[in-house]
């Protein structure tokens, strides 16, 4: 279970994150949505230990972000919005680093690896440098060793990014998997349609702060709309400023 | 030119500053660091005025010299220094410039030759020790005139050809490539080319000494002069000899340099060869410790260009290794002069070794891994080669005479105590992971201190004897070792 009260981060004099209050439980799937530069990203990655709050209390499965950042990056499983992987080194070998680090057993690690290669397909590149990979596969290796260590709290960046349609399926079926498991999973993501249809809550986020929060039906009911692509632009105050865009281009162009 | 060169230089800084926690949490303190690290005046002129500081000191003892001969010789030996540095820095700063991505924004846009930006961008970080020789020049100048204005051309010309060689190892085993048949061999190839090829100045002096026993009365320019620089710096007594000698390397160095210029932008990418066959996996776990000593060194013997930085310490003590081992009787004092200054200079490695993870530095902070996890496996990686050559000298002296074998402790202490003062120095109280600047002003105080801490050791085994030594560097390395433990 993930709790979050009154999370605030500064940067400067800057109020990335204007407390933020929410809580995601064990099973579920929580979307995190909201428009560029809205502070999804660093509410993600303080979820995941990575940056302290500046305010407010975060736990992860009763683990305290601002006390015991390595016990959260222990059972947590994160993956960023780019792949972010050592270049030169050979899949194999990036498994492994990231197996040692995180202490996973090799009977473990052999039969995880070999499980996810074989669902993303990456069999082939295995002896390649990540370096000369596609940004998909790239992506596959970056949400692979996300998981290798069996995390408990999935969360997740953007992580449908470069994806082909087969893996995208795979990683959403895994997703639900997680959920079935009683696992909690947080993910971002601008493809609105799939948080519809594989959210169970949704937090909309706009300038910091969490603007509304619900089912995907709740959220249609409450804004009058039909889809959540139609919430999400009313309730960030994009509806109008996105037909007058577009006008405006058509002139232009 | 210059303003991408600016928006390049203050690019790579920013996003060096980005990967510190500390730095990035805070827009105004980032700003503010940014200000003097990503300004490329600021930054000149800060570093220079550090490097001053030898420079007086360089040209003091030329002032002393007592003739014009005297006086040369040792200008020769200074002028190794900027060679040394636009050495290092083309190397080690080409392959982390690209590792960072700060050129892929000019990848998409027409321009022709895009690596004259990354030549001018590295050869800014030259100017500081040039700046340091400058003291030294006009000492020359005005003690004995025109060889003094030559020794300018000849740093600058020395300068240049660092950085060409620099070029010339970052172009050619600068991109990591892994895979296909005899890989590893390959890589241990490339690993030797890389020592024999800036060892090739050692070898052309070595070889000119040969000529001068062999052929004195055939070949009298060699006899008096040595071509390889920074020998053939001493040349300039004789201005008219000097200046055909400096005129000769521009003649090589002019056209390879544009030749090295063409090549290299085509060649500016992470990965080049991967020429993989299909494999399949095979779990290999290993302590968290001893994984991110095997990732580290991986990368850096796939980016042989970072793997100068690493072979560095190898490559100053070389020549004095080499003369201990072929001089006869062997004395106990040369091999521990030679101890002394590996364990200096291993520091050098620690801006070499923050490099290696580049922007994959933010993968690591998603991993758990604690600030000591990461301080000792640098520590090891700083430690792997110096280590091994130090106790390889010992062990290889042991062979002609075995009473040197008890100096073997002492082998493996020293270069640890001086790079775990060098984490020490750049991680005190640091309780997130984090990569500092490091910089050419912050590794000379480093080597100022690392020398006290050496030279402290030195006067007890001198004054005390090997035993107490010996016991206070390592109670010394205990003791730096706690203060950066978390």
């Amino acid at each position: 279970m993930i709790r979050v009260e009154n999370l605030v981060r500064k940067f400067g004099p800057t109020v990335a994150v204007k407390g933020i209050t929410f809580t995601v439980k064990d099973g579920e799937i929580y979307g995190l949505l909201g428009p560029n530069g809205s502070g999804k990203s660093t509410t993600m990655k303080i979820l995941a230990g990575i940056i302290p709050p500046s305010e407010g209390e975060v736990t992860i499965n009763g683990i305290d972000v601002s006390k015991n950042p390595l016990g959260v990056k222990m059972i947590v499983g994160y993956v960023p919005e780019t792949p972010v992987l050592y270049e030169s080194l050979t899949p194999v070998e990036f498994f492994n680093f990231i197996g040692s680090v995180r202490g996973i057993p090799e009977e473990a690690l052999q039969e995880r690896v070999e499980t996810f290669i074989k669902a993303f397909g990456i069999e082939r590149y295995l002896g390649e440098m990540i370096g000369s990979l596609s940004f998909g596969t790239r992506q596959k290796i970056s949400l692979i060793s996300s998981m290798l260590h069996d995390p408990e709290v999935l969360i997740l960046d953007e992580a449908m990014n470069g994806l082909d349609p087969k893996s995208a399926r795979i990683l959403r079926e895994l997703l639900l998997q997680f959920r079935e498991e009683g696992r909690s999973v947080v993910f971002s993501t601008h493809v609105l349609a799939l948080a519809e249809t594989m959210c169970d809550r949704v937090g909309v986020i706009y300038n910091g702060e969490l603007i509304a929060e619900g089912t995907p039906e709740e959220l249609k009911e409450f804004a009058h709309e039909e889809s959540l692509e139609d919430v999400f632009l009313k309730l960030t105050e994009s509806q109008e400023e996105v037909v007058g865009i577009v006008q405006a281009l058509r002139e232009a162009l | 030119m210059w303003p991408i060169v600016k928006i390049l230089y203050r690019e790579l800084h920013y996003r060096r500053l980005k990967s510190n926690p500390g730095i990035a949490a805070d827009p105004g303190k980032l700003g503010e660091q940014l200000k003097n690290a990503g300004d490329i005046k600021r930054g000149m002129a800060l570093q220079s005025f550090a490097f001053l500081f030898f420079g007086i000191m360089m040209a003091g003892s030329i002032a002393g010299a007592e003739d014009e001969t005297r006086a040369s010789v040792m200008f020769a030996t200074y002028a190794l220094l900027p060679f040394i540095m636009a050495l290092y820095t083309t190397t080690v700063n080409a392959s982390y410039a690209v590792s960072m991505g700060i050129f892929e924004p000019l990848k998409p846009l027409p321009i022709r030759t895009g690596s004259k930006y990354l030549s001018l961008l590295l050869a800014i970080d030259n100017v500081p020790a040039v700046i340091a020789l400058l003291p030294a020049v006009i000492v020359m100048t005005a003690e004995y005139g025109l060889p003094g204005f030559l020794g300018l051309l000849w740093i600058l010309t020395g300068t240049f050809l660092g950085h060409v060689l620099g070029l010339i190892v970052f172009t050619f085993f600068g991109s990591a490539s892994v895979g296909g048949r005899l890989s590893k061999l390959r890589t241990l190839a490339r690993t030797m080319g890389i020592i024999l090829f800036i060892s090739m100045f050692y070898a052309l002096n070595y070889f000119q000494e040969y000529v001068r026993k062999h052929y004195e009365e055939l070949l009298p320019f060699f006899a008096k002069y040595s071509m390889a620089y920074p020998f053939s710096v001493a040349s300039i007594t004789e201005p008219l000899s000097s200046l055909l000698l400096l005129l000769s390397y521009l003649t090589v160095l002019i056209p390879l340099y544009l030749f090295i210029l063409r090549k290299l932008w085509g060649r500016m990418d992470e990965v080049r060869g991967s020429h993989a066959k299909t494999v399949s996996f095979k779990a290999e776990t290993h302590s968290p410790l001893l994984a991110l000593l095997l990732k580290d060194l991986r990368i850096a013997f796939r980016k042989s260009a970072l793997l100068v930085g690493l072979i560095f310490p190898l490559f100053i003590i070389l020549p004095s290794a080499y003369n201990i081992l072929v001089s006869g009787p062997v004395r106990k004092w040369a091999i521990v002069s030679v101890l002394f200054m590996m364990a200096w200079v291993t520091s050098i490695s620690i801006d070499t070794v923050l490099k290696i993870d580049g922007k994959a530095f933010e993968l690591l902070q998603t991993l758990p891994i604690t600030v000591g996890q990461f301080i000792r496996g640098k520590l090891l990686v700083m430690n792997v080669i110096p280590v091994t050559a130090a106790v390889g000298l010992v062990l290889a002296v042991s062979y002609l005479n075995p009473g040197e074998i008890i100096l073997l402790p002492v082998a493996i202490v020293l270069p640890l105590l001086t790079s775990s003062v060098a984490m020490a120095f750049f991680y005190w109280n640091e309780r997130e992971l984090s990569v500092p600047e490091t910089n050419f002003g912050h590794v000379m105080i480093l080597m100022i201190l690392n020398g006290m801490a050496l030279g402290t050791v030195f006067a007890l085994w001198y004054f005390f004897g090997y035993a107490y030594a010996l016991t206070v560097a390592t109670l010394g390395l205990f003791l730096v070792q706690g203060a950066i433990s978390r």
